[in-house]
């Protein structure tokens, strides 16, 4: 999954359109975009849409209340029997919050005559100590699918600026995706900002791709192409997959070479996983790399 | 009767007379050579007047005649309202108002002439509150005539509806009366829907808050048409030009609508080199076009004309030779305004010449592609674009109905729905362009050929496009907001729709 857009889930004319803009997931939010006085009716609407199947069901997030907040237990009670399957959980510090939730789902699943498990989480990780954490927060169970960054509330802590200098993010991102791999886990990253900023987007998208992310949260569809074609495998990426795959064809196990460059198994790995995520995501290669 | 439409047309009514039906062979263009030539005489010498009343009283203007005013300067017009105060003093009733749209501080105006008894009917493209309310209520005392812009010009050409007077507003004339609307403090550029009412009326009065004592670099129309010119404090706000349907839309669904349109005229083949093309005034149309200027300087191919109200964009386009002409009837904004009379590509159109069914050519059926927007449009592909769903006018027919049946492509794009009303329906409330003029309508939820066009259907079904019949749009449509309660028509007409050849499309009910 490339793109993740953000959608407020106490705004109908946006809960309806959201899936027509060509994003590969959508979080539906509960937390910060919808407020306190307004969290009841947001979760009667969106459990509306979700049982409606006016939302794409099965690319469809839904963003719960925090872990240490009165509200998240109340979105899953109500999300889940109404076809809820992704659970996207803010600010988780500690493996505890995890087993919290995942008990309640256990619960939940339970009532509903659904498959244990069948609901997964994608865990936000946006505080120094929940990005310190990454690790053990990505084995802390096996409902989780992914690690979210969400740099706005990480930088308020640690007091660094948001922008276009990427370099001090490094660590945390490297942190989240390193850990996430560990576990074969997606990596996403955090959402830009900065709307009318499409240089800046598009140099954060390539360093969080560059440092293993999948994919990103964005905030308007105006983001989605951009974000869509920076996580997509390039027109060389693809040729230079297939030839590796060709070449490996004709190995015979071990090591062998092309042009110059040694081929062995992580190389072989890495090629297939470019293939298969450009199948994925429908793209062919171009004539032209051909 | 039924009329080809499907509407239930009367033989006659109370006002207007004897009513036409629509026929669809009556589509084409057939030339007729009822082009009236009256062009005025050369000899002529214009009149400077500061005194408007002395003005109308030498027009020879009697009650019951019809006066027309262009609309050239939108929201920003204030000499609509001096001229009908102007004949209320004098005692004036029972005149036709005949104009090209209604709008802004005008419908004001109009809407106390119409109460004080001066006007009993008006004929126009389109009018807006507080005037459109008023004629859902009754308070117009005959039905009002809804005509495009190449049907009005057809019907002054011909000589079919004669204007005693006309009066033009200038942004600044000469001593020779020469008018222009592209200099003076208050230009408003294009003065094309003016340009048929003096070549025309019996009797045209310049209006203008500025004289110039030097010959004018650019002439919308010649002083040998004026017969007097009255000097006025002001003839409205510049600002106010570009405040009517102009905006550049940044909502999400209206520009994946236009990214989709752009991709349904690629892979058409309409976007060739040496294609002509127009777009709407709505906010979707205006994004079209800035998309395919980006695709048209990223492919190198270049356009004969573009055509219709000039926007920045397009004059933008000319300058970097992405069009070789811009035909201009009305300009929409201040760089449109700028242009006309500083740049040889920008080329002044008359009404007629723009999209008259009976000027041989004219620029409408010149088109290769027309987008088009609406306030609804139904299974046969009708548009609607004066009332909504609920009857409450909204729009205006403009020039759609003549492009329609001029333009090879003709792309209506609208949202599927608008608040939680959907814009596709089985039936129009009211039909402004007929079907079968329509090619492709382009939604966020789904693009619908007209099955007549069976060489589009083949050549986009080769292409990714969410292609569907628009019986399936239109479920796909109510699946999300349910199938709207049309509300009932009343059995009293309170307006007619021309169609371009002074047949009847439909009637609005009250």
């Amino acid at each position: 999954m490339r793109s993740w857009l953000y959608c407020p889930g106490n705004s109908p004319k946006m809960i309806i359109n959201a899936g027509i803009y060509g994003a590969d997931g959508l979080v539906f939010d509960l937390e910060d975009a919808v407020a306190p006085d307004r969290k009841r009716e947001a979760r009667i609407l969106l459990a509306q849409a979700f049982k409606e199947r006016i939302v794409p069901v099965e690319k469809s997030a839904v963003r719960i209340n925090g872990p240490e907040t009165e509200d998240w237990n109340k979105d899953l009670e109500e999300m889940i029997p109404a076809g809820a399957l992704i659970i996207r959980i803010p600010k988780v510090e500690h493996p505890e919050q995890v087993h919290r939730i995942c008990n309640l789902l256990d619960r939940i699943e339970a009532d509903n005559g659904m498959d244990t498990g069948k609901v997964v989480l994608q865990c936000i990780l946006e505080t120094p100590l929940g990005v310190e954490n990454a690790f053990v927060l990505g084995g802390s169970s096996s409902r989780i699918s992914s690690l979210s960054f969400g740099a706005e509330d990480y930088c308020a802590a640690v007091g660094i600026p948001r922008g276009s200098d990427l370099l001090p993010l490094d660590y945390p991102r490297s942190r989240i995706a390193s850990a996430a791999a560990a576990f074969g886990l997606s990596a996403y990253d955090t959402v830009w900002g900065f709307l009318d900023d499409e240089t800046g987007l598009a140099a954060d998208a390539l360093r969080a791709k560059s440092l293993g992310f999948k994919g990103k949260s964005l905030i308007h569809p105006d983001q989605i192409e951009l974000v869509n074609r920076v996580f997509s495998p390039t027109p060389d990426e693809l040729a230079d997959a297939r030839n590796i795959l060709e070449e490996a064809a004709f190995m015979d196990g071990g090591a062998g070479s092309l042009n110059g460059r040694m081929i062995d198994r992580p190389v072989i790995l890495r090629a297939e996983r470019i293939l298969q995520s450009a199948e994925e995501t429908g793209i062919r290669e171009s004539t032209d790399a051909e | 009767m039924l009329n080809d439409a499907g509407r239930q047309i009367p033989d006659a009514v109370d006002g207007l007379g004897h009513l036409r039906p629509y026929k669809k062979e009556a589509v084409k263009r057939v030339v007729s050579g009822n082009l009236k030539n009256n062009t005025r005489k050369p000899e002529k010498t214009t009149r400077i007047s500061g005194d408007m009343e002395e003005s109308i009283t030498r027009s020879g203007l009697k009650n019951g005649d019809r006066i027309s005013f262009h609309h050239h300067l939108r929201l920003g017009d204030r000499v609509v309202e001096q001229v009908l105060l102007e004949l209320e003093r004098m005692g004036y009733r029972d005149l036709i108002l005949c104009v090209s749209s209604v709008m802004g501080p005008a419908s004001n105006a109009v809407l106390r002439a119409v109460r004080a008894g001066i006007l009993r009917r008006i004929e126009t493209t389109g009018l807006k509150s507080p005037l459109s309310e008023a004629l859902l209520a009754g308070e117009i005392p005959e039905p009002v005539v809804f005509r495009s812009h190449g049907g009005r010009a057809r019907a002054i050409d011909s000589g079919e509806t004669p204007v005693a007077a006309a009066f033009i507003a200038a942004s600044e004339v000469d001593r020779e009366g020469n008018l222009t609307g592209s200099q003076g403090p208050n230009r408003f550029g294009s003065m094309g829907y003016a340009m048929v009412d003096a070549q025309h009326a019996a009797y045209v009065i310049g209006i203008s808050d500025s004289v110039s004592n030097k010959c004018l670099n650019h002439i919308s129309i010649p002083g040998n048409q004026v017969d007097e010119i009255v000097k006025v404090e002001s003839i409205g706000d510049r600002a106010g030009i570009s405040g009517g349907s102009i905006r550049v839309s940044r909502r999400p669904v209206e520009k994946l609508i236009a990214r989709k349109a752009l991709d349904v005229l690629i892979a058409s083949g309409a976007v060739q080199p040496g294609f002509s093309y127009q777009a709407g005034s709505g906010g979707i149309s205006l994004l079209v076009t800035s998309f395919l200027k980006d695709y048209m300087t990223g492919t190198g191919i270049t356009g004969s004309f573009a055509s219709g109200g000039a926007t920045e964009n397009l004059v933008e386009m000319c300058r970097e030779g992405l069009f070789d002409t811009l035909w201009d009837v009305q300009s929409f904004d201040d760089s449109a305004s700028f242009s006309l009379g500083e740049n040889a590509f920008h080329r002044e159109m008359s009404a007629s010449r723009y999209a008259s069914p009976e000027y041989p050519g004219c620029i409408a059926e010149e088109l290769d592609i027309m987008i088009l927007s609406a306030t609804e449009i139904d299974r046969d592909f009708n548009v609607n674009s004066i009332t909504g769903t609920n009857g409450r006018i909204l729009g205006a027919l403009g020039g759609a109905p003549d492009t329609a049946a001029g333009a090879g492509l003709t792309m209506v794009v609208m949202p599927s729905f608008r608040g939680r009303i959907p814009t596709v329906n089985t039936r129009v409330r009211t039909v402004c362009t007929p079907g079968e003029t329509v090619d492709i309508l382009v939604t966020e939820r789904g693009i619908a050929v007209n099955p007549r066009r069976e060489d589009l259907l083949r050549r986009l079904s080769d292409s990714k496009l969410d292609l569907i019949s628009i019986e399936e749009l239109i479920n796909r449509i109510y699946a999300l907001t349910g199938v709207p309660d049309f509300p009932e028509e009343g059995s009293r007409i309170c307006a007619v729709v021309e169609y371009r050849n002074g047949t009847v499309l439909d009637c609005l009910r009250i």
